[in-house]
């Protein structure tokens, strides 16, 4: 099997190793694999027993970016869309009293799937191999603030409680959005301060 | 508080009292301070919270809740759910300035009491068109019939708003009071179409019939008149092929009533039946009387709506019964009424077949047995094989721009309709529970052998029915006959002064009109500093319509959509073209209406001639 690896500066022996393997390793190297490409077909959510029956590969691509690349990339992002998903918002609350119900609960799973994304984000700095040198206080508030924000909202949508998701929507979610974009924008000035501040 | 709201609230409501005494607290509500202060409320069953108003700040949810509905150019609303009042008295702020009716269904006496003690409703309560209506009370039909008695049944346009916690609260019955606001919002919305669609012509037969309304009687003058006698209401669904041949037997042995539709059909296999019904005077009606052999009629009674087309009804060789339908053209026959007899009323859903079984009803008749009254598409056909409308399924579903569903029939099954059949059929399962309740000896048959499931009536073939209820010979419908033969008009000389008067009242619309029609014009090509000028003379111009149309019995119907429109704001250049296409219409229909009061006039002054001299050679 030839692998091609993109995207990292650092010599990479391939031969003998699995394709988990090479995954760690470039992992340990500080970049984050984008993507896997086995003989031109994305292989990157696949399953073993998936990957297994592609075998023989001949050519396997692997895509890797450097983790504050990626951190800024997504910061960046993060920075434009929470704004417009804040005021995106209160027409989930409108659509679910007013009669619109099966509108509002598309949008507040659509919603979900962003929450679902910022969650992981928020996981991903929390996880022990990340060590960022932000405002630990302030990180751990938010993510207190966060996850009881959350499964409130779960608790509201598995009692269909229109009125309460509505009130969780604006009371509580929305600020806890505020101050993830104050996070989001204070950790954005540290990378791009260029200050080391992430190993 | 609760003394305050409670003392404006009983002027109006003095049996709330009672049941506002009775009320005990429900272990399922929780009544609490919101952070903002105000109360809110959460309904707890089962281990689950549901919230009924917002637990941060139950007025700023209210506001969005209303500021979000579009009830713009909406004349009636009906609120279900109170909770606490915020919506409530959120809405009524809005409306309360231009006249809306608001009508607001109770879902909780406990919830009710308590919203009493936090917040004054005392300006709601004390408004004049606002109606309370108790979730607890309503009975199968007496929802939309407090609602339908307080509301114009054509021209009205109400919206329904369902407060967002009702759903949660697993109310009893909900599903029936879901059921019946959509039938009274179904009914205006038909009601209104069919007008639109109907009214000018509607009015052109009414108006001709004015001076038939007069000598002829009504069914008020025949009521009870079959009494524990068996009646059979024949309609042109296509099960009535099945056993179409069985009604010879039931001859003069119960009487016979069929709808216009079936009228050719049944003549083609020699049955004469008693009575034909006609309701809608609409062209597609009068295929039924094309090429018909009047010969075998001289006997048969017609009863007809006063919508129904004059000619049809000048030609008809036997005696003619009026079946006045409520609600379309009420002030025209109280009018008709002042000066000569009460001709009787028929409450209908719509079809000539509501019309049929509630004549029978009146009459008296026991059982009412339905026959050929399918609604729905037995077999894929739409009618009985022989009728002007007789089609498959597929051609009719091609053809008509209605909407198709699926019922259960008589046998359980999965059977094709249509919505307006549909609703043809809800009106039935309304109407039939509604008369048990008065009458609950009363038996209703279905002797359809095929089609929709009609609730309330005993599944019987006809064979049947005819074994067990027409067996004896009955003069009953002689003496019908010879009743209606010898109804002796009772209208005064009045009448021609009212006819004057009315076209009086009418010529001055029509000038109105011709004014109107010039100021739009004018409007046109005005200078900007005339536009106010000339709005405000619009404006005082449909003032004057508005008085003389709300006096003039023979105001054009078929206008009042837009006349409503007109009512809201002159001021407004999108109104232009309406107001052009109103004044236009007002004057077209005035004098028309002019032009048939007089021959109306003329026909009345002619009988009354010919009777002076009957009288005199008698």
């Amino acid at each position: 099997m030839k692998v091609e690896i993109y995207g990292i500066d650092f010599e990479l022996e391939t031969e003998g190793y699995t394709v988990d393997e090479l995954i760690e390793i470039i992992n340990n190297k500080g970049y984050v694999v984008l993507d896997i490409i086995a003989d031109g077909r994305d292989i990157s959510n696949m399953s073993d027993s998936e990957i297994e029956a592609l075998m023989p590969i001949k050519v396997l691509e692997i895509n890797a970016k450097k983790v504050e690349e990626v951190l800024l990339e997504t910061l960046a992002g993060m920075k434009e869309f929470i704004p417009d998903f804040i005021g995106n918002l209160d027409q989930i609350s409108v659509d679910l009293t007013i009669g619109k119900e099966e509108e509002g609960y598309n949008k507040l799973a659509l919603a979900m799937d962003t929450l679902d994304w910022l969650n992981q984000f928020l996981s991903y700095l929390n996880s022990p191999e990340i060590v960022i040198k932000d405002n630990l206080k302030e990180r751990k508030a938010l993510l207190q603030q966060w996850y009881e924000t959350i499964h409130a909202l779960d608790e509201a949508l598995d009692n269909q409680d229109k009125v309460l998701i509505s009130d969780i929507i604006e009371y509580e979610l929305k600020p806890v959005l505020e101050n993830y974009l104050k996070y989001v924008r204070d950790l954005d000035s540290i990378f791009t301060g260029k200050e080391g501040q992430y190993s | 508080m609760l003394k305050k709201n409670l003392e404006s609230l009983l002027v109006k409501y003095s049996q709330l009292e009672q049941e506002l005494n009775k009320v005990n607290k429900d272990s399922n509500l929780e009544v609490f301070p919101a952070r903002n202060g105000s109360m809110t409320a959460l309904y707890k069953k089962e281990g689950k919270s549901i919230y009924i108003h917002s637990r941060y700040d139950p007025e700023k949810e209210a506001e969005r809740f209303v500021s979000n509905l579009n009830i713009e150019g909406i004349d009636s609303i009906i609120v279900l759910g109170f909770g606490l009042g915020y919506h409530v008295k959120t809405l009524f702020n809005k409306i309360r300035d231009k006249g809306v009716k608001l009508f607001v269904i109770i879902e909780d006496l406990y919830l009710f009491k308590r919203a009493l003690s936090y917040n004054d409703f005392t300006d709601l309560f004390t408004y004049e068109k606002f109606y309370l209506i108790l979730f607890e009370d309503p009975e199968k039909t007496e929802l939309s019939y407090i609602i339908q008695s307080k509301i114009d049944h054509i021209f009205e346009k109400i919206q329904l708003i369902e407060l967002p916690f009702i759903n949660n609260l697993e109310l009893e019955n909900i599903d029936h009071i879901r059921e019946e606001l959509q039938y009274i919002l179904y009914t205006q919305l038909a009601n209104n179409a069919t007008v639109t669609e109907r009214g000018a012509e509607w009015e052109k037969n009414i108006l001709g019939n004015l001076a038939l309304l007069l000598r002829k009687p009504g069914v008020g003058y025949v009521q009870d008149c079959f009494k524990d006698k068996t009646a059979i209401i024949v309609a042109a669904g296509p099960s009535l092929n099945k056993n179409i041949h069985l009604l010879k037997k039931a001859k003069g042995k119960a009487i016979i009533i069929a709808v216009d539709a079936v009228l050719k059909r049944l003549l083609a296999e020699d049955i004469i039946p008693d009575i034909v019904v006609v309701y809608d005077g609409y062209k597609y009606t009068l295929k039924y009387f094309e090429g018909l052999d009047y010969s075998k009629l001289n006997d048969v009674i017609l009863l007809s709506s006063h919508l129904f087309y004059n000619h049809v009804l000048e030609e008809w060789p036997g005696p003619l019964l009026f079946a006045p339908v409520v609600g379309i053209a009420d002030d025209l026959l109280y009018w008709v009424e002042k000066t000569s007899d009460y001709k009787g009323r028929i409450s209908t859903g719509g079809s000539v077949a509501h019309l049929a079984f509630m004549f029978a009803w009146q009459l008296k008749a026991n059982p009412i047995v339905l026959v050929g009254q399918d609604l729905a598409f037995t077999d894929d056909t739409t009618h009985v094989s022989g009728s002007a409308y007789h089609r498959n399924i597929d051609e009719e579903m091609r053809r008509s721009n209605k909407l198709f569903l699926k019922i259960k029939d008589i046998h359980g099954n999965d059977v094709w309709t249509r919505n307006d059949f549909y609703y043809y059929l809800v009106w039935f399962n309304r109407m039939i529970s509604g008369l048990k309740n008065i009458d609950k000896d009363k038996i209703f048959i279905d002797a359809t052998e095929g089609g929709a499931r009609i609730e309330g009536t005993e599944l019987m073939s006809l064979e049947e029915v005819i074994n067990v209820y027409c067996q004896e010979e009955i003069d009953t419908v002689e003496e019908l006959l010879v009743k209606i033969c010898s109804y002796k008009p009772v209208f005064s000389e009045e009448i021609i002064k009212e006819i004057n008067k009315e076209v009086d009242s009418i010529r001055k619309i029509n000038k109105l009109a011709s004014d109107g029609l010039m100021l739009v014009d004018y409007l046109i090509d005005c200078e900007a500093e005339e536009i106010k000028d000339i709005y405000n003379k619009i404006d005082s111009l449909n003032r004057e319509i508005i008085k003389l149309g709300s006096s003039t019995v023979f105001f054009e119907s078929a206008l009042y959509k837009l006349y409503n429109e007109i009512k809201l704001s002159s001021h407004n250049p999108e109104i232009l073209r309406n107001l052009l296409e109103f004044y236009n219409n007002l004057h077209i229909g005035s004098e028309r209406a002019i032009k048939m009061l007089s021959e109306q006039e003329e026909k009345l002054k002619r009988e009354e001639k010919k009777d002076e001299g009957r009288n005199i050679r008698d």
